[in-house]
């Protein structure tokens, strides 16, 4: 929110040197970590592959498959394998930003009516859709380390009609926070709505400022490594064994053996790699399984002890 | 087509720096229409009116094409058909003009000979991507205003090194003024011929390899069938419609942009195979 306000008063938001070299920086510290992490609790134990077999065993060769084809027909297949990345994306960010909202509504002991959860949802995934949609409209595609990754061209109505969704859906859900602070006799805890709060800032008011929308996925990486941390500390605690995860740079084998430029592999390659995450991180931190929920349920002390994992 | 440039993402000169020509490349897979930046290049925008009114770049054609760089077209003297005295005359050696613009995709910019920073003369290239290592060196005399659909049909011919397998004729290089464009029929992009036998022959091996991937995950689902649990079969079915719905969009992608119809329908339908991959590999209730 700091950097959002110094950005939009401060700065002109374009994408100067410095957000280039930080947004890079950044992401060899952060995002990819976060990459590495989740690959790190899928193949971390014997019990997680077994848990996941489709995952751990099919799925990396599924989209090895589309790399290849994509490096193999750069022209055609590559622009929209890298589309399918680019809109997958922030779909999942919904996701996480979803389940984190639920989460802490779990933690302040509230359980959203079907109703509320509904609206919830609608406007999370809404700055998402409005977004992703706003960029649809025309035809002019952009550039992506070289590939020229195309637009479908939606009509302009469709934009104006999930946006107006969003806010309607944003309405319905504060209403419903204001209705629950007056039965309850107390402030609904803010903390609940922060991640909803937080997206519609990345995706909405964020979105068209190059400088800000730079560090987005830094931030999403931020609060995913919060997370994968205090998971770590308890079952650090449980004494899980684990392996090293696998490193994901074959970028430049990938130029070589195919003979297109480095700048294009590179494209492909953060693709496939980034699809492949989201089919693990779609996996492996499913709420619904006791195995996550509960020590994400638990206090910091209880984590690091490892007592009190409830079933 | 006429207007600011869409799809530019970065500035440009405001529309006062910009001559009211505008400088109209025909090709047969479409027009591109550029500014021109009298204000920064007043010598180069002259000269190159001149030459175009003269007919001098007619029937010239793009000798280099490196993708993600540069698209340059050849000299005049080497366009099929060729130069007559009075349009020889007209050609001369235009000096450097610096300026403090970037090199980027759309950009004009005039090529010369190493070593000799004032030798412009009729060959200029189009940045497909960007150039700071130009910047400065190199003179820029315009941006691409509309016709970004063009470059990109452009930039997918197959090259032999930089070399276009296929020539990419410049028919007519013409100069119309700003507000008679709407006038002048402007052709948005058409794949060339070859490129779309090439690229007919590619869709049939990208298909029979979705379709082959498609029918080897149905198959293991099932062998499979008696010894995993429904969890997986689960699983093995959603990457079969994913890889299905991956081989529709190559297919429908090119379609949706011509048929906003087609574009909702990818769309709702990519978001909706999202959500249903949220049931991938989910415990059993």
């Amino acid at each position: 929110m700091f950097y959002f306000l110094a950005i939009k008063y401060f700065h002109t938001g374009e994408r100067a040197y410095w957000v280039y070299t930080g947004g890079a920086l950044l992401s060899w510290v952060v995002n990819w970590p976060h990459f590495s992490a989740t690959s790190y609790r899928l193949y971390g134990s014997r019990e997680n592959i077994r848990q996941y077999p489709v995952t751990a065993l099919v799925v990396p060769f599924v989209v090895f498959g589309m790399v290849v084809l994509a490096l193999a027909s750069p022209d055609q297949v590559g622009p929209w394998f890298v589309k399918l990345f680019l809109i997958w994306s922030p779909y999942h960010f919904s996701g996480q930003t979803l389940g984190l909202s639920l989460l802490y509504a779990r933690r302040a002991g509230i359980t959203f009516p079907p109703a509320a959860r509904f609206a919830l949802s609608t406007f999370i995934y809404g700055t998402y859709l409005s977004q992703t949609l706003r960029g649809e409209v025309g035809l002019n595609g952009f550039p992506y380390y070289t590939l020229q990754v195309p637009m479908f061209g939606v009509p302009m109505w469709l934009y104006e009609f999930s946006l107006n969704l969003m806010y309607l859906a944003a309405a319905v859900t504060f209403i419903y926070y204001a209705v629950w602070s007056v039965k309850n006799k107390k402030v609904f805890p803010w903390i609940v709505a922060l991640p909803g709060i937080t997206q519609y800032v990345w995706f909405v008011q964020g979105g068209s400022i190059p400088a800000y929308n730079e560090f987005v996925p830094l931030f999403h990486s931020l609060q995913y490594m919060m997370i994968a941390w205090s998971m770590r500390v308890f079952e650090s605690s449980q004494k899980t064994p684990g392996v090293s995860p696998i490193v994901e740079s074959a970028k430049w084998i990938g130029a070589w053996l195919s003979g297109i430029p480095i700048s294009t592999t590179t494209g492909i390659f953060i693709a496939g790699v980034q699809i492949h995450h989201f089919f693990v991180d779609g996996v492996i931190w499913k709420l619904r399984r006791s195995t996550i929920l509960s020590p994400l349920m638990m206090s910091w002390g209880d984590l690091k002890s490892g007592k009190g994992a409830v079933a | 087509m006429a207007g600011m440039a869409e799809g530019a993402p970065y500035p440009v000169p405001r529309p006062s720096q910009s001559a009211s020509e505008r400088l109209v490349i025909r090709t047969d897979s479409g027009d591109l229409v550029f500014q021109l930046f009298i204000a920064v290049a007043p010598k180069h925008v002259a000269q190159i009116i001149k030459l175009a009114r003269a007919g001098v770049l007619d029937t010239t054609h793009f000798f280099r094409l490196e993708k993600g760089f540069v698209l340059q077209l050849s000299i005049a003297q080497d366009r099929t058909s060729p130069l007559n005295p009075s349009q020889i005359q007209l050609i001369t050696k235009i000096p450097l003009e610096p300026s403090g613009l970037a090199h980027q995709r759309g950009t004009l910019s005039m090529a010369r000979v190493d070593g000799d920073i004032n030798s412009g003369e009729t060959s200029f290239s189009i940045l497909l991507g960007p150039g700071p290592h130009l910047d400065g060196k190199y003179t820029i005399f315009g941006q691409l205003e509309s016709g970004w659909d063009v470059l990109a049909e452009l930039e997918k011919v197959p090259v032999e090194g930089n070399k276009p397998q296929i020539r990419i004729t410049a028919n007519r290089v013409e100069i119309w003024d700003g507000p008679a464009l709407d006038t002048a029929n402007l052709r948005r992009a058409q794949p060339s011929g070859v490129v779309a036998a090439l690229q007919n022959g590619q869709n049939a091996q990208i298909q029979l390899i979705v379709l082959g991937t498609m029918m080897f995950l149905g198959l293991l689902a099932f062998l499979l069938r008696r010894t995993v649990s429904t969890q997986v079969l689960g699983s093995l079915a959603l990457l079969v419609l994913l890889v299905g719905a991956f081989g529709l969009i190559l297919l429908l992608g090119p379609m949706s942009q011509k048929n906003p119809l087609v574009a909702v329908g990818l769309f709702i339908g990519l978001i909706s195979l999202f959500r249903l991959m949220n049931g991938f590999e989910s415990p059993e209730k």
